[in-house]
């Protein structure tokens, strides 16, 4: 399937915001217009995977699907996040080449979208356990992705709450923390490094491309008030020297805070709007693409006005 | 009659003292001491087409297994000494695949000594937190030490829920009763659930006073179980069985509810840990639960260091 020009445009801008994973498979679902990004299993080009170290033990894989972070360790290899399926093959030259040959022993899914879990596809049969929350594994399984790739495989371990693994002396801190970008978001942090990868609760570096245009998985479980909170939550109870984020760059402690506050911004500014009682859903959307620029057709305009519009109206 | 008074107080402090350790199934059934392995067998019982209880003696976890296309899921690990002869009772039923974990149900070595042989050759451990954290505290006294082979690699704090051969299995962690790191295991299509030690085992019931555990916990999860399960579940206990029902943790929860009241009723009458047993609260329900690892003193001496310990706070 060939996109067209505007479609194109769009998908890579969905794809440097990483918004790639709600794009619409060919048959559009309802509540998704027409004219968002094609398909998410027809491989794109992309530049050639690079290993970044993190830490002695620790290595990224950014650029094209999500970021990858990788703990090296005897006992093997535990991934945060595994890009688009298709990238597979990829993933691994690059991992096999510059990071280690062990056997990836754990994948952790910071979310159910399939820039980040995609990969799964490949990892589980090839041995790896496959970590995501409970409702990351529900979502999947029911398909509540918008044009997801039809064969995406769930975590086979899940949990609520926080669950810790102990691999090659090292230590996995993976925290559930309900409603944020999505419902299935979890951090992954590594106390030796004092870095926490936290998917997509926080955009660095690409703020001026779109990440001030949040995505507020409101079907899959997001809020933006809940996201907000995860976000008081993670910086006021960790210890943090560096930030992976889903997408962009590696950053730190204040570029959390520094998203945070994006986010209650754009709550406090959607609630004033919202005020009087007589904006409707229309309404907002027509203003935050006006007044606020956010790119029509985008995944965060369709898939984050309807629910900030339920969230912040005025009630009663 | 009067002898057999000093006998029991004079077993009684040691007795406590063994009860206040978890002895009976921690330090003592850790070390698989004063239990001969090479005489054990190992029965094995079908609960569905893919699960299967392990069951080698009264004071040996019950081990359960499901077995698939993805390998093999364990309950419990038994001992390092019947570690053959568990795979051997594994590989029976025509199970050929891998052993990709073993959940442990709660810290106890008489359910996790196995887990070290197990996890030398890639299985992966899990369990409540409470059950790792507990296992590398310091020895002392009322921790015995635990050998870092069999503390569990995954652990989870809340729930978990696996995904394995074609089952969906719930674990799911209740609020303390036999220690502060028990897990259920529920599989849910099968509907079979293994309940560890909370009490659904016909017997004075173990209680890991200094594990977190407690009587209340243990009535008040007795009545969790028959929540969480239904009328139809196969549940699986942690010793004995292979397989009890609501009326078998029924007589249990009625055992320990009237043996804490009337314990409670004597701590609150100012009588001594050697009057209580004396007075022989657990007398009528003696029969068919004699002869485990817990006597009567024993478990009487568990439940009345629960509850002072309580009063005093």
């Amino acid at each position: 399937m060939q996109p067209s020009k505007q479609a194109l445009l769009v998908l890579m801008a969905g794809a440097t915001l990483g918004l790639g994973a709600l794009s619409v498979h060919a048959q559009p679902k309802p509540n998704v217009t027409a004219s968002q990004p094609v398909d998410q299993t027809t491989p794109q080009p992309h530049p050639p995977f690079e290993a970044v170290k993190l830490a002695d033990d620790l290595w990224e894989v950014p650029g094209a699907g999500s970021n990858v972070t990788i703990l090296v360790t005897d006992e093997g290899l535990a991934l945060v996040d595994d890009k688009y399926e298709y990238h597979y093959d990829d993933l691994m030259k690059v991992i096999r080449e510059k990071i280690s040959t062990k056997k990836v022993k754990y994948v952790i899914d910071t979310h159910y979208h399939a820039d980040h879990s995609g990969g799964n596809t490949r990892f589980r049969p090839a041995g790896a356990d496959i970590i995501s929350s409970i409702p990351g594994h529900d979502n999947t399984v029911n398909k509540v992705q918008p044009g997801a790739p039809p064969n995406m495989v769930p975590a086979n371990i899940a949990f609520t709450g926080e669950m810790r693994l102990y691999v090659g002396g090292r230590e996995i801190r993976i925290n559930h923390y309900g409603p944020g970008h999505t419902g299935t978001d979890v951090t992954v942090y590594f106390p030796h490094a004092r870095v926490i990868c936290v998917g997509d609760l926080t955009h660095i570096g690409d703020l001026a491309r779109g990440g001030q245009y949040p995505l507020i998985d409101y079907n899959g479980g997001g809020s933006i008030q809940g996201w907000i909170d995860r976000l008081d939550t993670i910086t006021s109870s960790t210890v943090i020297d560096k930030v992976v984020p889903g997408h962009g760059t590696v950053g730190t402690k204040a570029d959390i805070i520094a998203y945070r506050d994006l986010l209650e911004k754009l709550r406090d500014h959607v609630a004033a709007y919202l005020r009087d009682g007589t904006k409707t859903e229309a309404d907002l959307r027509a203003h935050l693409v006006r007044d606020e620029h956010w790119p029509d057709p985008g995944l965060s305009i369709v898939r984050s006005t309807h629910g900030m519009f339920m969230d912040l109206k005025p009630k009663g | 009659m009067h002898n057999f008074r000093i006998g029991v107080v004079k077993t009684l402090a040691a007795a406590v003292a063994m009860a206040a350790l978890g002895f009976g199934t921690a330090a003592h059934a850790q070390q698989g001491q004063a239990m001969d392995f090479a005489k054990l067998q190992i029965k094995t019982t079908k609960l569905a087409d893919n699960l299967y209880v392990m069951e080698a003696a009264p004071g040996v976890g019950n081990v359960m297994m499901l077995t698939g296309a993805d390998g093999v899921l364990l309950i419990d690990s038994m001992f390092p000494q019947l570690h053959d002869k568990l795979m051997a009772a594994i590989r029976a039923t025509g199970a050929t695949g891998p052993v990709k974990y073993v959940i442990n149900t709660h810290l106890h070595g008489d359910h996790t000594a196995g887990n070290g042989l197990f996890a030398k050759d890639g299985t992966v451990i899990i369990a409540q937190d409470s059950v790792r954290r507990r296992m590398l505290l310091p020895k002392s006294e009322l921790t015995p030490a635990y050998p870092p082979e069999n503390v569990p690699t995954v652990t989870y704090n809340d729930r978990m829920t696996l995904h394995f051969d074609g089952e969906d299995i719930e674990l799911i962690h209740p609020p303390a009763a036999h220690t502060d790191g028990d897990t259920i295991v529920y599989f849910k299509k099968a509907n079979v659930m293994h309940v560890g030690d909370l009490p659904a085992s016909f017997r004075f019931n173990n209680i890991g006073v200094n594990d977190g555990g407690s009587v209340d916990g243990m009535i008040a999860d007795g009545k969790l179980v028959m929540k969480l399960a239904n009328s139809q579940t196969k549940i699986v206990p942690g010793h004995l069985g292979p397989v009890v029902g609501f009326k078998e943790i029924t007589i249990q929860d009625t055992m320990f509810q009237t043996v804490r009241d009337r314990i409670a009723k004597m701590i609150k009458q100012g009588k001594t840990l050697e009057q209580i047993v004396a007075a022989e609260p657990t007398k009528d329900f003696n029969e068919g639960r004699l002869g485990g690892n817990i006597t009567p003193a024993r478990w009487i001496g568990l439940i009345y260091t629960d509850l002072t310990r309580r009063m005093k706070k």
